[in-house]
């Protein structure tokens, strides 16, 4: 079933804005007084959304995480991701989340804003996990509606991720691969590609990540996230678990190189969400998808992003 | 893709889809593990109830490790096994509801509180400890400053307004709770906790340094608390200087009223507690 979208918003001027880095509180020190050669951060919209300062009929939050995010604004940009957007959920959609994540956006100008094709809530029940949809056509008009409806409320396209799952639904009528790409095209919103959760789902389904990748409309693919994950025994082998607690392992470089060939540059940044190491050792880990991305660090003559360019919107006080 | 209208999957599946899914998860009996294993694939490699299984496990244990990490002290003082017993009648009797997890102990302190079995210094702990993450994150406005006091006029004095910082927590212990947790944070020795003979009025706040907002609390004496209490109950109108001198009067004397209030101030001010109030029309500092 086709959706009438109630109006067309503009794609991102570029996504070939370099490699970037989940911002995680852990790191704001080393950030703050190193000022590192990374081209831009992520930072999880819920972080820096809550109960504040009414403005232009929303809200932003305060304190501490908003302090740090706006002095790391004024020297990077900023990808908002959220984790509680629910776009596939079947609760109305929450118009206070969305007007406070429009409250952040027209404060940060993010370079993009981004959630989880999931579901993440019933009713009043938050569950604070990115839980798998059935991929069935009803469940595409549902989301397509949806998304719809969050584009209008920010004024501008989503980036939507595919997640890790555990499990499949009985109802599928189609793979994983054909219902993002067909959500894409019907919601005319982005894809951020987590090579990682590709790697994890084709281990616990049985399907080949090569063609998860040639299925994707190129143009749609907006960013990738890297990431690890660990494995857990269950009663006929191991399931890969999506934890993003280890370093990116040689399946998910293996992974990037191929999206790569096909995608070309792409907005690419490490996502590492807990079991944090030391900066340094983070550090190394994101001179390796610099190299891997044709742009070794400290090689200036292979940069070019200048900071004009980088930066243009900057912090709106 | 189905082609087979009077079976395929609607919208309304889909909610029932997620309702038993999620009643599963917040609530893993083996009834409602049933239910939700209904429509989920098993193979060689693991059972429904085994895939379903890990996201149950997940749901509980990032809960768990949310409310460790905002309430340490509490889990500390009492211990594994009753801390987990805790949390799993809280999160029964208060799923999280906001959309951002780090809201999800908002009613644990007063869920403890109401809780027969926890001893009191539990109680004041769960409090003092969602106090300090409140002024972690209470939303900024601009301070008062010394400064702007300087270049009032002395006649302005009087009708000037004084709002109290969103992040201003106060509190009443019975107990040295703080001092205890202060313990706790350092990985002290465990230690009994100290009962006060009368009970201590303490404040949380959040101070303004060169480097970043860090949460601060002190205990406060009675003619402090007095006043602060007052400014807190002003809410967004504020109280004027005048009403504050008037509030000191019967405590101090109508001659040293003045000049308590201006110490009263002189502390307050670099602390970054107060605001005037124009500074708070806008804001609502509760979440959901």
């Amino acid at each position: 079933m086709p959706v009438t979208h109630t109006s067309r918003h503009s794609t991102p001027a570029t996504n070939d804005i370099g490699q970037g880095l989940g911002l995680r509180p852990e790191y704001y020190h080393e950030i703050l007084t190193t000022l590192p050669d990374i081209d831009w951060f992520e930072a999880i919209s819920e972080n820096y959304m809550g109960p504040g300062l009414s403005d232009a009929g929303g809200l932003s939050a305060g304190g501490k995480p908003l302090h740090f995010l706006e002095r790391i604004r004024e020297h990077y940009p900023i990808a908002l991701h959220g984790v509680s957007l629910s776009i596939g959920g079947s609760n109305t959609l929450d118009t206070r989340y969305l007007c406070e994540l429009r409250a952040l956006c027209d404060h940060i100008e993010p370079l993009w804003v981004s959630d989880h094709l999931c579901w993440t809530r019933t009713g009043a029940h938050q569950f604070h996990d990115l839980l798998p949809l059935p991929y069935t056509e009803a469940t595409i008009t549902h989301l397509a509606e949806r998304i719809d409806q969050v584009q209008n409320a920010l004024g501008r396209q989503l980036l939507l991720e595919n997640v890790s799952s555990y499990l499949t639904w009985q109802p599928d009528e189609m793979s994983e691969w054909e219902f993002l790409a067909e959500v894409s095209q019907r919601a005319d919103c982005l894809i951020l590609l987590d090579l990682n959760n590709i790697i994890v789902s084709s281990s616990n389904h049985g399907f080949d990540p090569l063609t998860y990748l040639d299925a994707m409309p190129s143009e749609r693919v907006w960013q990738h996230h890297l990431a690890g994950h660990t494995q857990q025994s269950v009663s006929g082998g191991e399931l890969c678990i999506d934890t993003h607690d280890q370093p990116v392992p040689d399946a998910v470089w293996q992974l990037y190189d191929a999206a790569r060939e096909r995608f070309g540059e792409v907005a690419t940044m490490i996502e590492r969400d807990d079991n944090f190491p030391p900066w340094a050792e983070l550090m190394d880990e994101y001179a390796e998808l610099r190299r891997r991305s044709g742009r070794p660090l400290g090689d200036t003559t292979n940069n070019g992003f200048s900071t004009d360019s980088r930066m243009a919107g900057g912090l709106h006080t | 893709m189905s082609d087979s209208p009077s079976t395929a999957f609607t919208r309304d599946d889909l909610m029932r889809l997620q309702e038993v899914t999620g009643a599963f998860l917040s609530h893993p009996t083996h009834e409602k593990r049933d239910a939700a294993a209904q429509p989920v694939v098993s193979d060689a490699l693991a059972t429904a109830e085994e895939r379903l299984g890990i996201y149950a496990t997940a749901y509980r244990l990032r809960l768990f490790e949310v409310l460790g990490g905002d309430f340490e002290a509490v889990h500390t003082l009492i211990g594994d096994d009753d801390f987990a017993a805790l949390c799993r009648d809280y999160l029964t009797t208060h799923p999280p509801s906001h959309y951002s997890i780090r809201w999800a102990g908002q009613q644990f302190p007063a869920f403890v509180a109401q809780r027969e079995s926890v001893l009191p210094v539990v109680r004041e702990m769960a409090e003092f400890e969602w106090a300090l993450g409140l002024a972690l994150d209470a939303p900024e406005a601009h301070y008062l400053s010394v400064e702007t006091l300087q270049q009032l006029p002395p006649e302005d004095w009087p009708a000037l307004h004084l709002a109290a910082h969103p992040s201003l927590c106060r509190l009443d212990f019975h107990h040295d709770t703080p001092a205890l947790w202060k313990a706790i944070d350092n990985d002290e020795p465990p230690r009994a906790p100290v009962q006060s003979e009368t009970i201590v009025a303490w404040l949380v706040w959040r101070q303004p340094t060169e480097a970043a907002p860090e949460v601060h609390f002190r205990s406060l004496a009675p003619l402090e608390a007095l006043a602060l209490d007052a400014i807190i109950a002003a809410d967004a109108t504020g109280l004027s200087f005048a009403a504050l001198g008037e509030l000191l009067t019967p405590e101090v004397g109508p001659e040293e009223a003045p000049g308590h209030a201006i110490n009263l101030l002189i502390q307050w001010l670099p602390a970054g507690m107060l605001v005037q109030p124009a500074a708070l029309s806008t804001f609502s500092v509760q979440a959901d």
